[in-house]
């Protein structure tokens, strides 16, 4: 049997940008949605094989940000990763997601940040520019557009975290 | 390849030869004319390719021949997996087929295996069954039981998780190490039968509530100890770096709460430094579970032993020396009221007729002379010195003048003793009912009537006085007081009469009815009964009327009679 390693990733972003719907569509849980609104977290996890061992990512899926809410770091504590998330229908996710960055880098100074831009889908309601990313791109983090509805790059994006952490996977995302 | 083509063409005109020339044909001849023909035509139809043929049909049964021979070894060599791969669908195969054809046999071929084998499928059956009853029984017919069903319905639970509650005062059912930092699982180890959720899952969440309730009331300085839901609790025992959470079903005892400590004191100090350089891993962590197993404890509920019971022992031991005093005291007080008895029965010039016990106060009938001490200073002088309650019912009886000294021959005088003890020991039985004597009884007759001489001789030998014979009857406790009476007096009048019979004065003679006075110890038979005492009288003169006065007052304090 190969080596289990679990790491604990964050799962970030601002207010209804699709992190629950990501998560939901590839991990296994067995608590309901509502502890998000109770507790402000629901944990999930998901099982991706790299080279000789299995890494286990138990994912903090963290109540959304908005400008009531800010991120809690006793949530973000111990974290091996995060993905960021922001919604590709919504220009304004992408200067949220540069100030949660900041707040981010302040907490988890070394760990990977990989950037999903969500809600890839609807194609025609697509507001970011190719600049914004790579805007985003220049704070260090790794950019991945998904969709929750399709399925499209989710499991991809799980791969990546799990790469940029320094395994390497069996299928490898990035190039 | 070459030669047998060479061979077979060589053959042809020699077998043109032979059939040409020959004009009678056998039937061999015949046979191996067709021979001839078919190698024609197998020759025609194959050409070169025949010889070939010929040779791969030959070398061809030379191989299997040598397969025959070789199979079983080869089986033997191969291995045994992959055999049974590829023989299992062929002997399935055959074998349904087998049955298909012919299932008698295959029946006669498992029969005898088949019978032990649903032998023992019965039997452990049965066994289950007979357990699983015996333990239903158990639990559903003792009156406790009974009581847990109620008490389980009224809080709405299902039975047996009512009964583990009752029966375990605790039970740890999960114990989760918990990486402080990440929240990640490091081992985890759960009682046997016990459904868990995935630990690594329920250890994060664990440590996100923690942290929620935290941060939400206490600004992050304090840590969650307890959760607390239902029967259910949750102690959280957190250290510097890991947190030991323990699922405790009951109320956890102190020794389980000491325990955790010591553990997770001890996991801090046993894996330092995996715990501080924790990148994931856990299978550093491996080791943990001996010592997470320690705290793997349930407590069952401490069976009442059945406590002596001190209490009954004591309050029947009370009982039985309360007894023991009583009996000592009644038999005290038994013995108390006999002397009494004899002591007023021996004071001159009483005669006690009957007595009776009321508490503390003895009743006593008598028969007093008009010269002795009055009853009353009898009473209070008796009564001082035995301690109890004395009454006399005394009836003063003329006997006349107490004896005085008088200066008699010492023989004489034993002699009247003895005979008059002789004659007042002497006793007349009745039967029920009954006022004449029987037989034997009768018998005592002519000795009374012979001890009544000597006494009357002796007597007037020492010129003393006149003596007087009371016949006392009684009855027994059957029948109203009015019959006893009667009865009674009917029966000292037989013996008067039989005495008259006998040519004994009949002016000595008094009769006395006294009916039924007798304590319950004296027998029934014996209650039906004449006595006779002696008195001696100065003046004889008759009774009868005086005698009835008595009787129908007897219960008079004293009534001075003189006869």
């Amino acid at each position: 049997m190969s080596k289990v390693v679990a790491k604990k990733i964050c799962m970030v972003g601002p207010f209804a940008v699709g992190k629950t719907s990501l998560v939901r569509r590839f991990v296994e849980s067995i608590f309901s949605d509502n502890y998000l609104t109770t507790i402000g977290v629901k944990i999930s996890k998901k099982i991706v094989e790299a080279e000789q061992q299995q890494v286990n990512l138990m994912i903090w899926d963290i109540e959304g940000v908005d400008i009531f809410t800010a991120l809690k770091p006793s949530n973000l504590r111990g974290a091996a990763g995060v993905l960021l998330v922001l919604d590709g229908t919504r220009p304004a996710s992408v200067e949220m997601a540069e100030d949660m960055h900041k707040t981010l880098r302040e907490h988890l100074p070394e760990i990977p940040i990989v950037c999903l831009i969500n809600k890839s889908d609807l194609t025609f309601d697509w507001k970011i520019e190719t600049a914004d990313i790579q805007g985003l791109e220049k704070l260090g983090m790794t950019t991945l557009k998904t969709s929750a509805k399709t399925g499209d790059n989710v499991d991809q994006a799980f791969r990546l975290m799990v790469e940029k952490m320094g395994f390497n996977t069996v299928d490898p995302v990035s190039s | 390849m070459q030669k047998p083509e060479g061979n077979a063409e060589g053959e042809q005109p020699s077998e043109n030869n032979r059939t040409g020339p020959e004009t009678l044909v056998s039937h061999s001849q015949v046979t191996e004319d067709m021979e001839q023909e078919y190698l024609k035509l197998r020759r025609l139809v194959l050409g070169s390719d025949y010889a070939e043929a010929l040779d791969r049909y030959i070398s061809n049964e030379a191989e299997l021949e040598k397969l025959v021979e070789n199979l079983p070894e080869a089986l033997q060599e191969s291995s045994q997996e992959d055999l049974t791969e590829t023989l299992a669908p062929v002997v399935d195969q055959a074998l349904g087929k087998s049955i298909e054809q012919n299932p008698s046999r295959i029946t006669n071929i498992i029969y005898p295996i088949l019978g032990p084998a649903v032998r023992k499928a019965v039997s452990a059956a049965l066994a289950d069954m007979v357990q699983s009853l015996n333990t239903l029984l158990e639990q559903s017919l003792s009156l406790g039981s009974l009581r847990w069903r109620i008490q389980a319905w009224r809080a709405s639970m299902p039975y047996a998780e009512y009964v583990l509650l009752q029966t375990v005062e605790f039970r740890v059912e999960q114990v989760l190490l918990v990486h402080r930092e990440t929240g990640l699982l490091l081992n985890s180890v759960t009682a046997p039968e016990v459904k868990t959720q995935d630990p690594e899952l329920v250890s994060s969440m664990l440590t996100a509530i923690s942290d929620f309730v935290s941060d939400s009331f206490s600004g992050g300085k304090e840590t969650l100890e307890k959760i607390r839901f239902g029967d259910l609790e949750l102690h959280l025992y957190v250290g510097p770096q890991a947190i030991l959470a323990i699922a405790v079903r009951g109320s956890a005892s102190d020794e389980l709460v000491e325990r955790a400590h010591e553990t997770i004191e001890k996991i801090h100090s046993l894996f330092a430094a995996s715990l501080s350089h924790f990148d994931g891993d856990r299978s550093a962590f491996d080791d943990a579970v001996p010592v997470l197993s320690e705290c793997l404890i349930h407590q069952n509920v401490s069976s009442k032993s059945p406590r002596k019971p001190w209490l009954a022992v004591a309050l029947i031991m009370a009982g039985l020396v309360y007894l023991v005093y009583q009996s000592a005291l009644v038999w005290q007080l038994d013995q108390q009221f006999d002397q009494l008895e004899a002591a007023v029965n021996n004071q001159p010039g009483y005669l006690v007729i009957s007595s009776k016990r009321e508490d503390t106060n003895l009743l006593v009938k008598v028969l007093r002379s008009p010269e002795s001490d009055s009853e009353k200073e009898l009473e209070s002088s008796l009564s001082k010195q035995f301690g109890l309650g004395l009454t006399i019912n005394a009836q003063v009886v003329h006997f006349g003048p107490l004896p005085e000294p008088k200066v008699r021959s010492r023989t004489s005088d034993e002699m009247i003793q003895f005979l008059v003890n002789q004659l007042q020991n002497t006793v007349f039985y009745f039967e029920p009912g009954k006022v004449q004597l029987n037989a034997t009884e009768v018998a005592k007759i002519p000795a009374v009537v012979q001890t009544i001489e000597d006494i009357e001789n002796l007597a007037q030998q020492d010129q003393r006085q006149t003596f007087q014979i009371i016949l006392m009857g009684f009855a027994d406790s059957d029948g109203t007081s009015a019959i006893n009476t009667t009865v009674s007096k009917q029966r000292a009048e037989e013996i008067k009469s039989l005495l008259i019979a006998n040519n004994v004065n009949s002016d000595i003679i008094v009769t006395w009815g006294l009916g039924h006075i007798d304590r319950d110890g004296v027998a029934e038979s014996e209650q039906r009964r004449v006595t006779l005492q002696l008195v001696e009288t100065t003046n004889i003169e008759p009774l009868t009327e005086i005698e009835n006065t008595i009787i129908k007052n007897p219960d008079t304090e004293s009534q001075g009679v003189s006869f």
